[in-house]
């Protein structure tokens, strides 16, 4: 996570910019400048101008060598941020070969060629010609070494500095399945992708986005599974992306999706490995940006919100199970309390006897009506659980005591709010948890605020009113071309084996349709297991 | 954004500026529905049962009495209080439309009658006739037309509606419910719904049967708190045997056995139990029926063409429940045609009841056997149909029972000597 600081002096100023397109212009010039500003063959004013570019940061390292003599001229210049590198093999690669006066002096043109291609032990050495080449390889953890007389810097990769390990992807838990989640490094991330699937074909192709923060992107697909046109279009609404900084994922997501208005997410996320692996093998395109543990995928249609990766690796009767119960969540936790005041409120032929009297007994002296019952409880769960969210973690042990307490019990107790309706809300809460990607369960969350109006104004009426415009949103709306209601509709019996039932691993026989047309094998037909014959 | 940069700022601040102007348009059509038919639960009484009698008066043609639910007192739970779970209100009116909208005077809350469950209607009422105390609920597309009707014997349909009840905190759910279990481990009456008389009525060719409540003791002491309060009530409701209409109006009553008879006879037998004599010895031994198949068919009589004969064929597994015969035999295999013929016997008397009652006594054809002659012999129906009421009482009919006995129970021979 960035501190907050950061994020709030970047905001304000990329705000301004918008306003304007002068400042932005203004802007990018600045940026370009580095590209025509060669590098300085004399080594003093080299290192004094990087200085003064970089504003005498405490942490740009110049480190200078020279003769043996007391007098004599530096000759050489390491430069580093500090922290961003690893230490120990810059001692150990690059400052000990400075030391031991390996460089004749006389010719510095065969002195370079030797520097760069015998001197230094590193695996990644490449030639600098301008500032910006320099400034991009330091700012991602490099070593420039800079020699007295060259136009040519040498970039050696020791990249190093503190970052968080391998660890559980914390949103997506499995019971069985690989234990890891990504990282914010982006090259730990494909890495970890290129390690379930080693093919030539799994290509990875770097972008840089953001003016100011120059974040790593990178497009991950598996050639010739992934549609060209896509991975195209990708490119494209990627270049076109102007911003000063890209921080999280979802500012990419937000300036490439094509619904710009809808709460329905037309890309997933995910921060398993397994699943981002799983996504391209089906032909989807994975984007990992630098600095994040979430790495998107697309296009996606609805059904995909549904899948869990944990779908995969347990018995496809289980997991039928499961993916229809997450189907039913999601009905509940957009519908139930809309459904609870349509009843209460309009409706109430339509429940049984006994049950319509337990009701009844329970709002009798309930000072406010249903609807603004359901909306209070609704806001205060949501206020509880943004709380919960944000609180640090030492106070959020209170704020559930006094969530649970005040709201499941003193509220009824006091014959403020029915107790049918702290279970109608405590209900729908649990549903909408059961969505595997969270962000599916936030446009539920949005949504029910809309239809629990409607159900309390116009009772099933609204509701049925509601749900259709619902609908008709979600077949009308489409990721990277791909309508969002696929399988469902447009249908596709073929895709319908990974849609609301998960058949067995042995009869998927095909790859999702329109992901590759011309290469749609997934597996041998043959798999289905039999029995051995008798001996 | 890429595509909002072709737009140009001017045509996006248009768009943006409809689209406000949608959702102004949308935030002022939700106060305009007003939520007109809004009622929440808690401003409804809910009717469950409703009662109706003559006007003790004789001013207007019904005395009209609800049996409204509180569904404070009636639901136990936190919040539930120690009075009664019921109250009910009556008014008078010529129909049934004008007492309720009377009774508005009376009531806090709005009376809703959608989940109503029993309609009461007292003896010499439904004398006068029935079907008008339908149609309200049959027109009425808030009405469920599933309400069990009862004819209340010997006492007012609003004294049957005051009585309180211990099983059932609601006495109009004890009523129903009562019904229901009647109907399915003794068969003396079967529930009747409001809609199946209605759809009798519009068939012309059946007569309506009803069951029919009376109480057992004084009918004064129901609504008291001693009655719910003692182990032993003063009253409880009971139920007696069906009632039989004659176009419309009550003709009398079944006695139990016929009354057992005619559910016989109209199929509705789950399961009952037969008490029979024991064949050489004191004692008798208990048969009960656990499944039961009623078939009616019509023949031309051989004596003339426009005399139907009418065979019933009635279809029983059985098994014996109770034994205090000495000298019977489980283990024989002639003891068990033994029984069966004896049941059949005694089924047949019960059936030869009821049609005769309702042949000469009622005077009702409420088996429906004009419908069979309508469906059978439809040419024979043209011919007759114009004076049934004269040729039902004499048609002929074949009685056939067939009964198997399953089983003796799990124990060998009687341990009674």
């Amino acid at each position: 996570m960035f501190p907050q600081g950061k994020t709030k002096t970047l905001k304000p100023k990329a705000g301004g910019q918008r306003e304007s397109p002068m400042a932005r212009q203004h802007e990018a010039q600045q940026m370009s400048v580095y590209e025509e500003m060669p590098i300085d063959p004399s080594l003093a004013s080299m290192t004094e101008r990087l200085q003064e570019e970089l504003g005498q940061s405490a942490d740009l390292i110049v480190r200078e060598f020279g003769g043996s003599e007391p007098s004599s001229a530096k000759t050489i210049a390491v430069v580093y941020i500090q922290a961003m590198i690893d230490d120990t093999r810059l001692d150990e690669f690059i400052i000990q070969t400075m030391q031991e006066d390996m460089l004749s002096g006389e010719e510095p043109e065969k002195d370079y060629v030797r520097m760069k291609d015998k001197l230094l032990a590193i695996g990644i050495v490449s030639e600098l010609k301008t500032f910006k080449d320099l400034f991009e390889k330091l700012f991602l953890g490099y070593a420039i070494v800079l020699m007295e007389g060259q136009e040519q810097g040498i970039s050696a990769h020791i990249v190093g500095g503190a970052s968080r390990g391998v660890d559980d992807p914390k949103t997506e838990m499995t019971i069985r399945g690989p234990r890891e989640g990504f990282t914010e490094s982006i090259r730990v991330n494909s890495m970890m992708v290129r390690r379930k699937i080693r093919s030539p074909k799994l290509w990875l192709e770097q972008h840089k986005v953001g003016e100011i923060t120059q974040t790593p992107v990178a497009i991950m697909y598996i050639q010739g599974l992934a549609g060209e046109e896509i991975i195209e279009d990708l490119r494209d609404r990627l270049q076109a992306i102007k911003i000063d900084g890209i921080l999280e994922t979802n500012y990419i997501e937000e300036m490439i999706s094509d619904q710009k208005w809808s709460p329905f997410p037309t890309i997933m996320y995910s921060e398993r490995p397994d699943v981002v692996a799983a996504a391209l093998l089906e032909g989807r395109i994975a984007l990992l940006v630098d600095g994040t543990p979430f790495a998107l995928i697309l296009p996606v249609s609805l059904n995909a919100f549904f899948q869990a990766a944990e779908d995969y690796y347990q018995t496809f009767q289980m997991a039928t199970f499961l993916r229809m119960l997450r189907f039913v969540s999601f009905v509940i936790a957009l519908l139930m309390p809309s459904v609870y005041v349509a009843i209460i409120g309009y409706h109430q032929e339509m429940i049984p006897t006994q049950l319509l009297l337990k009701l009844a007994a329970q709002r009798e002296g309930v000072p406010f009506p249903a609807y603004l019952e359901a909306f209070l409880m609704e806001f205060v769960f949501e206020i509880l659980r943004e709380a919960v969210l944000r609180m640090p973690s030492a106070a959020g042990s209170a704020v559930s005591i006094v969530g649970g307490l005040v709201i499941g019990q003193s509220v009824v107790e006091a014959g403020i709010v029915s107790s049918a309706v702290v279970i109608v809300v405590s209900f729908t809460a649990i549903a909408s948890f059961v969505s595997p990607i969270y962000n599916l369960g936030i446009a539920a969350r949005l949504l029910r605020f809309f239809l629990l109006f409607a159900a309390s104004t116009l009772g099933f009426y609204g509701i049925a009113l509601v749900t259709l415009v619902i609908l008709l949103h979600l077949s009308n709306i489409r990721s990277f071309g791909v309508p969002y209601l696929k399988p469902f509709a447009p249908f596709y019996w073929k895709d319908m084996k990974d849609s609301l039932i998960r058949v067995p691993m042995w009869l998927m026989k095909q790859r999702p349709q329109k992901a590759a047309e011309d290469d749609n094998i997934r597996q041998s037909t043959k798999l289905k297991p039999r029995k051995e014959p008798s001996q | 954004m890429r595509r909002a940069a072709g737009i140009g700022p001017g045509k996006l601040r248009a768009r943006l500026v409809r689209l406000m102007l949608l959702v102004l348009l949308m935030a002022a059509c939700a106060p305009l529905s007003a939520c007109w038919d809004i009622q929440y639960l808690d401003q409804l009484g809910v009717v469950l049962a409703v009662g109706v009698d003559d006007d003790p008066k004789g001013k207007f043609r019904y005395q009209v009495t609800v049996q409204v639910v509180l569904p404070r007192n009636a639901s136990p739970g936190d919040q539930s209080g120690n009075g009664s779970p019921v109250m009910t209100i009556s008014e008078k009116g010529d129909t049934l439309f004008e007492a309720i909208r009377k009774m508005s005077a009376k009531t806090s809350r709005r009376l809703f009658f959608s989940h109503m469950q029993l309609l009461a209607i007292h003896e010499n009422t439904a004398k006068k006739d029935l079907y008008p105390l339908l149609d309200l609920i049959d027109r009425n597309a808030d009405i469920r037309s599933d309400i069990s009707v009862v004819i209340a014997r010997g006492l007012r349909a609003e004294q049957l509606l005051e009585i309180r009840t211990q099983m059932e905190a609601v006495p109009a759910n004890q009523m129903k419910e009562a019904i229901e279990v009647n109907e399915k481990a003794h068969g003396q009456v079967f529930s009747v719904l409001v809609r199946d008389i209605v759809r009798m009525a519009d068939s012309h060719l059946k007569e309506a049967a009803v069951p029919a409540i009376g109480v057992e003791g004084m009918p004064e002491a129901g609504n008291k708190d001693n009655n719910v309060t003692q182990i032993k009530p003063d009253v409880i409701p009971e139920l007696t045997t069906m009632a039989i209409f004659r176009d419309g109006e009550l003709a009398g009553y079944l006695t139990p056995k016929e009354s057992r008879g005619y559910v016989f006879l109209r199929n509705r037998i789950k399961s009952s139990v037969l008490k029979l004599s024991c064949p050489r010895t004191d004692g008798h031994y208990i048969v009960e029926i656990f499944d039961s198949d009623t078939r009616t068919k019509v023949r031309q009589s051989p004596q003339s063409s426009d005399t139907p004969l009418v065979h019933v064929q009635v279809r029983m597994e059985a098994s014996i429940h109770e034994l205090t015969c000495q000298d019977f035999n489980v283990h024989d295999e002639s003891s068990f045609r033994e029984v069966e013929l004896a049941v059949n016997q005694a089924v047949e008397a019960e059936l030869d009841a009821a049609i005769g009652a309702l042949q000469k006594k009622l005077r009702s054809d409420a088996l429906g056997w004009g419908r069979e002659v309508y469906q059978d012999q439809p040419a024979m129906w043209k011919r007759i149909s114009g004076n049934w009421n004269d040729v039902f009482p004499n048609v002929p009919y074949e009685l056939e029972c067939i009964s198997r006995i399953q089983s003796m129970g799990i124990r060998s021979n009687s341990i009674a000597k």
